[in-house]
């Protein structure tokens, strides 16, 4: 098999967008990383069942979802609090500029259950479509729809809970006061 | 005797307490686009971080491989399972 110079730039351009997503998926960066790794391999090996025309982005997550699912399958019955380690995973991310309001935001998302959490994403900071969303996560474009709304409803939920008054002028201080607590 | 316990008055007042308050819509759109937002800026943090040497890398190595002759293989042992279901749904449509 000879690498395609545009296939292998249509991959190399994708990398940014794969990582953004594996970490949204396991909260992890090394995890992550392992895993697009994985699904480069796994592209490229089955690269003559790509459709050139078609989407090469969302091919390619919808092969590293499915490798994170069946992966996360298998995990589940090794690690007893999946969902509690992605949270911890989330917050402990290093966040360059100190950006509190992001910190919360992250341990936020990180409530949501992990349908939700894609399709927010897919749809809210990959640039999906719906309609792409759904083919990604093999599901109808509805489900996408709803799942997204139910991610934002409950974030909006999770945030406005000391949020009201963070509006105002007086947000970093109450921010940094609030991550004292914790 | 006491024959009622007064319970029930707890009950619904408890009820009506955790009632989710009707957010304000300007509000309720403040927080809606703050959430994109920051949604955004979270996910484009790991974006900017380009495209890192490990990867760039390995694609000149299949590159190679490929020029070589030699079928780049997955490292062995990291994806056994979901083959079947990845060559059943998830490669191509």
């Amino acid at each position: 098999m000879t690498l395609d110079p545009s296939t292998r730039d249509a991959v190399l351009g994708s990398i940014p967008n794969l990582r953004a997503f594996a970490i949204s998926l396991c909260g992890n960066v090394d995890r992550a990383d392992d895993l697009v790794q994985e699904t480069i391999l796994r592209a490229l090996a089955n690269i003559d069942s790509f459709q050139p025309g078609t989407n090469m982005a969302a091919w390619l997550f919808t092969i590293l979802r499915n490798l994170f699912r069946s992966e996360y399958r298998k995990r589940r019955r090794e690690v007893e609090d999946v969902e509690g380690k992605y949270a911890d995973n989330m917050k402990s991310q290093p966040d360059q500029e100190g950006r509190i309001e992001l910190q919360e935001f992250r341990a936020a998302l990180a409530q949501l259950p992990s349908d939700q959490r894609e399709a927010l994403i897919l749809v809210g900071a990959s640039g999906f479509s719906y309609e792409e969303a759904a083919e990604i996560c093999e599901c109808a474009v509805g489900t996408i729809k709803s799942r997204v709304s139910r991610a934002r409803a409950r974030l909006a939920e999770l945030l406005a809970i000391d949020s009201i008054d963070d509006f105002g002028p007086d947000r970093t201080t109450r921010a940094v006061l609030a991550s004292g607590r914790g | 005797m006491k024959r009622n316990k007064p319970v029930s008055l707890e009950t619904t007042t408890m009820r009506t307490e955790t009632a989710k308050p009707k957010l304000d819509p300007k509000i309720a759109r403040d927080i809606q686009s703050r959430i994109g937002q920051q949604l955004r800026e979270m996910y484009d943090d790991v974006v900017k971080q380009g495209v890192p040497d490990r990867f760039s890398e390995l694609l000149r190595q299949l590159d190679e491989a490929g020029k070589n002759g030699t079928a780049p293989r997955p490292a062995a042992g990291d994806v056994e399972q979901g083959e079947e279901e990845l060559s059943k749904k998830g490669v191509g449509e």
